[in-house]
């Protein structure tokens, strides 16, 4: 969150990516950027390979060829003391929340913050404090544990572990799936309001059409193994390729653009 | 003093200060980060102790803030405040001002004031109490399951067959060959154990009777309960957890069956009829453990030993043994269906449940077994030929 941040610079650079399951291609040499502050949206239909993307993105699977880089630093060179460095710089929001059971929320909320800080146990529990605060969890959830959550307040609760150590990249696995209305709406607001203060960079893999229309600057859209389109919604919504156009143009993507637009 | 100058600099770090000048005023100046904060911390209780009234903090020269050094900013002004002091900030870029205004000061705190711990004797109210639940719980699990068996064995063409045999089979014939291979392990050690002494008195034909016995009536059936406790109990009760965390038992009871009648009745009904067997197949490869070891240290050979066991070994041995298996199988499988429904909706707590069940099904085998000895001894149940 610096000055000389002004000019956006590529915090993702995926170039030729392919990635195969057996004979089965994912990926046929799919290349795209994403900026600095931006929040980029990955879709495309199930299977079409956007959780294996986030999880070479975030360094859990190796494509088999092409490089990515992400802030700067190229995956398939990168050490394993490089690589823990960079790791504290991602925030990962898993599609099931991924939290711990065996902990309290707040003890999951500080695993991060325990393990990369020397912050004070009681300066630990402050921030902890905060960041319920930022993803509207009420005080008293931080002694629950997961299993006492509901599907939303778990989401939270994972989104405020991915936010602990204020990374300047964020990832979110279908952050809205599973959610009601209001809740989705409120993460909406939540990832915008985070974007804008903390200045973050969010990629997010979603399959919410409201969502997109709300949060999302840029849209890459996946099918057939290709990045078939990347443009902002209302490009896509206009795009004349078969595959996009089915994903947005049916009548819920309509819905959802009618809607978008009443709100603005 | 005229000049009160403590830079805050770190060898190590050298990356972000908090400097105060002659007249008072705070320059704040670099990374305030998390990775600087806790040096920070240290610095500002160090320089702020000395200062007093009012106070100027001069924030330009910071070039970047997170939450944590957000935090820290808005957390030394509440605590100055509070001690009647005043403290301006001067200086602070347009986002950073909007940083600290939105971490509400009472965020932080409100949980920081949370209790961490309960205490000792509210922990043992809970663990009286939690223990009081479990033991009401088993005991309506005991009773729904003695009824939903009554019915199918007062019905038994609503007995679930395809799961019984599976049962059948995962615990009482793939357990085959580990039971009798411990068993028959069992029946050398103990042989082994005896024939050292019975050289000395000049009767090594008593191994006879000393191995009959201890295999017939207490190690086969109590080795075989462990041995299924442990393979058995356990599977089962991963089975119905993993079942309850994936909402399966709730999908079940959606469709119109009870639990009860497919998970636990196969399972208890299949358990009822594997552990005899095994105990009796135990029975054969224990006692030719110790025929092997008697042949070999005590020249009495296979021949002998039968002959002898036919006439000292009365059928009552053997029969206590069998007979105890059927108990043994009803405890393990109750214990072991019990826990996987006790598992709550977490991943974890299928883990935690499945040891508990094991151990507490091999500690009543052991108990019950206990008390078999005890009641048939006051029965008088003898151990030999009457």
């Amino acid at each position: 969150m610096s000055l000389d941040d002004k000019i956006p610079e590529p915090v993702i650079e995926i170039r030729h990516l392919t990635t195969r399951f057996g004979s089965a291609v994912i990926h046929d040499d799919i290349s795209f950027t994403v900026l600095r502050g931006e929040i980029f949206a990955v879709v495309g239909a199930s299977g079409s390979g956007k959780s294996t993307l986030l999880q070479e993105m975030i360094m859990l699977r190796r494509p088999e060829s092409g490089s990515i880089h992400v802030l700067g630093k190229d995956l398939s060179a990168i050490g394993e003391r490089e690589s823990m460095e960079l790791r504290r710089r991602l925030g990962v929001l898993f599609q099931h929340g991924a939290l711990f059971s065996a902990l309290t929320v707040a003890e999951n909320i500080a695993v991060p913050l325990r393990e990369h800080t020397q912050l004070s146990d009681e300066f630990i529990r402050e921030i902890v404090g905060i960041k319920l605060g930022w993803v509207r969890l009420p005080a008293n959830s931080a002694e629950k544990y997961p299993s006492q959550l509901s599907g939303g307040m778990l989401k939270r609760a994972a989104l405020a572990r991915a936010i602990a150590l204020d990374p300047e990249l964020v990832f979110l696995d279908e952050p809205t799936a599973g959610l009601d209305p209001a809740s989705t709406a409120a993460l909406d607001d939540l990832i915008r309001q985070l974007k804008s203060i903390l200045g973050l960079t969010i990629v997010m893999v979603t399959h919410d059409l409201d969502s997109l229309w709300q949060v999302a600057g840029r849209v890459g859209v996946l099918g057939d193994g290709k990045l078939l389109q990347v443009g902002t919604m209302e490009e896509l919504s206009r795009s004349d390729h078969p595959l996009v156009a089915e994903y947005f143009q049916g009548a819920r993507g309509q819905a959802a653009k009618e809607q978008a637009w009443n709100r603005r | 003093m005229s000049l009160m100058q403590t830079a805050i600099t770190t060898a190590r770090r050298p990356t972000a200060s908090a400097s105060l000048d002659s007249d008072g005023t705070l320059h704040c100046a670099g990374v305030w980060k998390m990775a600087n904060v806790p040096f920070l911390e240290r610095q500002l209780a160090e320089v702020l102790g000395t200062a007093s009234g009012q106070q100027i903090w001069e924030m330009s020269g910071v070039t970047s803030l997170d939450t944590a050094g957000a935090w820290l900013v808005r957390r030394s002004l509440s605590r100055l405040e509070q001690t009647g002091r005043r403290v301006e900030l001067r200086g602070l870029r347009a986002e950073f001002e909007q940083l600290i205004r939105w971490i509400s000061a009472d965020d932080g705190e409100s949980v920081a004031r949370q209790p961490q711990k309960p205490g000792m004797i509210d922990q043992l109210g809970h663990a009286v109490w939690n223990a009081s639940l479990q033991g009401l719980g088993f005991l309506s699990f005991v009773g729904e399951s003695t009824l939903v068996l009554l019915r199918l064995l007062v019905n038994p063409r609503r007995i679930r067959w395809q799961p019984f045999f599976y049962n059948l089979k995962a615990a009482g014939l793939e357990a085959i060959p580990i039971v009798g291979l411990l068993s028959f392990l069992m029946g050398v050690v103990i042989a082994y154990q005896a024939a050292v002494q019975l050289r000395l008195y000049g009767v090594s034909v008593i191994i006879v009777e000393f191995v009959g016995i201890a295999i017939l009536r207490e190690i086969a059936p109590v080795i075989t309960a462990i041995i299924v406790a442990g393979r058995s109990g356990s599977a089962y009760t991963a089975q119905i957890g993993t079942m309850k965390v994936t909402e399966e038992v709730n999908a079940l009871r959606t469709i119109g069956i009870g639990p009860f009648e497919l998970l636990v009745a196969p399972k208890v009904l299949a358990l009822v009829v594997a552990l005899p067997l095994l105990t009796a197949f135990a029975d054969v490869t224990g006692v030719f453990g110790g025929m092997v070891v008697a042949s070999t240290q005590l020249d009495v050979s296979f021949n002998a030993f039968l002959d002898r066991f036919k006439i000292v070994i009365s059928s009552t041995n053997y029969l206590i043994g069998v007979g105890k298996a059927p108990v043994f199988a009803v405890i393990i499988a109750m214990i072991g269906c019990y826990h996987g429904l006790c598992v709550s909706n977490s991943a974890e707590s299928v883990g935690r449940h499945t040891t508990v069940s094991v151990v507490q099904s091999i500690f009543v085998v052991i108990v019950l077994d206990a008390l078999f000895s005890v009641l048939l001894d006051w029965m008088g149940i003898g151990l030999f030929v009457q």
